[in-house]
């Protein structure tokens, strides 16, 4: 590749009229007719009061106000590519207040969009240090609860507020909690779940290596509110980190009177207990997650009854996720009114999602719900790299489904991922370029589901083993159109006869992309093709006669000798049946001279 | 045993501490170390900064934190001095580090190059 022009990175900051809004495509669009969209950041903001669009240039801060499409277009050319000021359109007096605010938007452009209430804390405070998270109003919630609250108005807020359950199913988390508090029983139990299993996903990890104080005083909350002296933490061991950051922040907590008997000097007591899962997909599912923390295998039980009546031995328990729970506090101490300001009317409040996949931003981002899925991907994670196109997004793990981009401008929320045939699940979000082929990603997930199932339940144990078998048929070449029709009717078979959540949707992988990407499923079947070039058995390689320069470079290379020729004479040919498609000589080619099709 | 006035004694005394209010210390450096940064390298710089904070007595405040949300730029270094002036740097290795501590700690000179703001010069293709 040459290396034509030298442009140094600029982020660009809108600030815009009500009318002048288009003008952020228009910068878009212009920005990509000069090929520098790949060094341009454009971040659009707005004010209250605005009565004039201004464009700020950064690093460089330089402003320009009344902004046109004109002065866009020069602004690009001029300013941009040749790095000339626009001296009459510059804006040189900036009021200071708007130029601060300008700057603070510069430095906050990697949380532009993102609303931090779960990970408030997260990279702010030392984890391993009680005293930071009092510092920010730690333990301040559960001291207010405990000293103005009774148990129902407690749960009366969480009721009001309107959450819901982070970690996949989205039940309303306070209608839980009433539930457990309304059995009667003398001995009740908290759980915390953490045993965090979808392939991609790191949210849960994140809060309770950055912030693990948090869970424990929601988990106090919990307790207080459904008249609970025990918690547990079921946390897999595959999270070292984490687990050794909870083990000091409830020594901590211990050592502070903040665990153990007459907590604040009131008469409640609460004590938390680390329970190790093994790594076990299936321990996530909160029946066999109490069975694991009875010390029995863990496998699912039908519901109901429900845990909120008979759970962790036989005693009422309420389960919720490490994401569910590091919203309690702030939803205590600043109010339901605040939380339901926050998200959509259905789903109120944040979700973190853990981006990762063909995005060039990976990481974690914490997003008001009723945002699209285009921002997510666009605005935040900045699309795919190297200019590939974004084909479809994976959300909810293994349980979920596939979103493409026809779907991308629907609102996040949990009843709006479900209608698209997937859901929200626990936040993982994985994209995918036109280099995936959705059936080697589908087999990939299955692949997964195979390895995890306990195998309580027939539907699932070998219904998914054949499914897996199948997908594996196509990806070698051997599938057909009655194959496909098999494989939906199997699928739909385990969807209905499945014992637990998991093995219901243990088929998602293959259905959604199914619906999704039947094209791509007919040409693996019929043509033998796969267009994304990764399933290797449907590839041909091949060597362009006019491009040979027979220098024999790639027969050396070739692992099977499969390549023949005669250096300087004979161009080279691959014999097919030789060919392990190994793609080392493409590789090794230096004229392009070999084709994968 | 804490009770509510403990607990606000320690929030207001913390606090003093965090924003450098009347402590020994200049500067508090926050390193990411979560997973995503200790995959990273983390505890290499970590463990360079406390021996070097330990040897020539930095008067820095060293805080290891969690995962800040940008995994691909870790491992990341947030440096607070007493005006509640934040830099970040990110992809820290020690020899960067040992610059940080050189220049911003010792001189007050912000490296630009090495920050999140840092003017990267791009190619294109």
């Amino acid at each position: 590749m040459e290396l034509k022009k030298r442009m140094k990175a600029r982020r660009i900051h809108l600030l815009l009229k009500e009318e002048d809004q288009s003008l952020v495509n228009q910068l878009k669009n212009v920005l990509k007719r000069n090929h520098c969209d790949q060094n341009v950041e454009v971040y659009c903001h707005s004010l209250k009061e605005c009565d004039k669009s201004i464009c700020a240039i950064y690093p460089d801060q330089i402003f320009y106000e009344n902004i046109n499409e004109n002065l866009i277009r020069l602004l690009v050319e001029i300013q941009l590519l040749k790095d000339n000021k626009l001296e009459q359109f510059e804006l040189k007096k900036i009021k200071s207040e708007l130029k601060d605010k300008f700057d603070q938007w510069d430095n906050d452009r990697f949380y532009y969009k993102q609303t931090r209430i779960v990970l408030r804390n997260s990279g702010r405070i030392n984890p391993e240090s009680i005293e930071e998270y009092i510092a920010y109003d730690g333990y301040q919630a559960i001291a207010k609860v405990l000293s103005t609250k009774t148990p129902q108005e407690v749960i009366d807020d969480i009721v009001a507020s309107g959450l819901r359950g982070r970690g996949g199913g989205g039940f309303s988390t306070g209608l839980k909690w009433q539930l457990a508090k309304t059995s009667e029983s003398k001995e009740k139990y908290v759980i915390c779940n953490a045993d965090e299993g979808d392939p991609g996903a790191f949210m849960d990890r994140s809060v309770l290596e950055g912030d693990p104080h948090s869970i424990i005083e929601a988990m106090m909350i919990a307790a207080y509110a459904i008249g609970a002296h025990h918690g547990y933490i079921y946390i897999r061991a595959e999270y070292p980190v984490a687990v050794e950051r909870l083990e000091i922040a409830i020594k901590q907590a211990k050592e502070y009177g903040l665990l153990g008997k007459n907590i604040l000097e009131h008469n409640f007591n609460f004590d938390i207990e680390i329970r190790l899962g093994a790594g076990a997909f299936v321990c996530g599912e909160e029946t066999a997650l109490i069975a694991s923390i009875e010390g029995k295998r863990g496998t699912p039980k039908p519901r109901p009854p429900y845990p909120s009546i008979s759970g962790v031995w036989g005693k009422p328990t309420i389960i919720n996720n490490v994401e569910t729970l590091a919203n309690i506090v702030p939803i205590i101490l600043k109010g339901h009114k605040w939380f339901r300001s926050i998200g959509t009317e259905t789903s109120p409040g944040t979700k973190v999602f853990a981006l990762g996949g063909k995005i060039k931003q990976t990481g974690l981002v914490e997003v008001g719900m009723g945002i699209t899925l285009k921002e997510v991907v666009y605005d935040i994670g900045k699309g795919c790299p190297n200019n590939k196109n974004f084909k479809a997004m994976q959300t909810g793990g293994p349980s979920g489904g596939c979103i493409t981009s026809a779907n991308l401008e629907t609102p996040i929320g949990f009843d709006e991922l479900v209608k698209l045939g997937s859901m929200m699940g626990s936040g993982g979000m994985i994209i995918l370029d036109e280099d995936n082929c959705m059936v080697d990603v589908a087999r990939f997930y299955m692949d997964f589901i195979v390895d995890e199932s306990c195998g309580k339940c027939t539907p699932c144990r070998i219904g998914t083993k054949r499914l897996l078998e199948m997908l594996n048929q196509i990806t070698e070449g051997h599938g057909t159109l009655e194959l496909l029709d098999e494989m939906e009717e199997l699928a739909n078979y385990i969807k209905e006869n499945s014992l637990c959540g998991l093995g219901q949707t243990a088929a998602n992988p293959f259905l959604s992309t199914y619906h999704n990407f039947k094209d791509e499923y007919i040409r693996h079947v019929v043509d033998k093709k796969c267009d994304s070039k990764v399933c290797k058995a449907l590839l041909d390689y091949t060597i362009k006669v006019d491009l040979c320069k027979k220098c024999g470079i790639c027969a050396r290379g070739c692992p099977t000798y499969a390549i023949t020729g005669t250096v300087g004479k004979d161009p080279f040919v691959i014999d097919p049946e030789l060919c392990i498609r190994c793609g080392a000589c493409v590789l090794n080619c230096k004229f392009d001279a070999i084709v994968r099709a | 045993m804490v009770n509510l006035e403990t607990l606000k004694r320690i929030q207001k005394e913390t606090l003093n501490q965090i924003n450098l209010i009347d402590t020994e210390e200049t500067h508090r450096i926050l390193i990411g170390m979560g997973t995503c940064g200790k995959a990273a390298g983390a505890q290499l710089i970590f463990d360079y900064l406390t021996e070097m904070k330990h040897e020539y007595q930095y008067p820095i405040q060293i805080c290891p934190t969690g995962c800040v949300g940008m995994c691909i730029l870790e491992p990341m270094v947030e440096v607070i001095d007493r005006n509640g002036q934040h830099t970040v740097y990110i992809n820290v290795d020690e020899q960067i580090m040992k610059e940080i501590l050189h220049q911003h700690i010792k001189q007050n000179i912000v490296l630009d190059q090495y920050t999140i703001n840092g003017v990267k010069e791009t190619y294109e293709s």
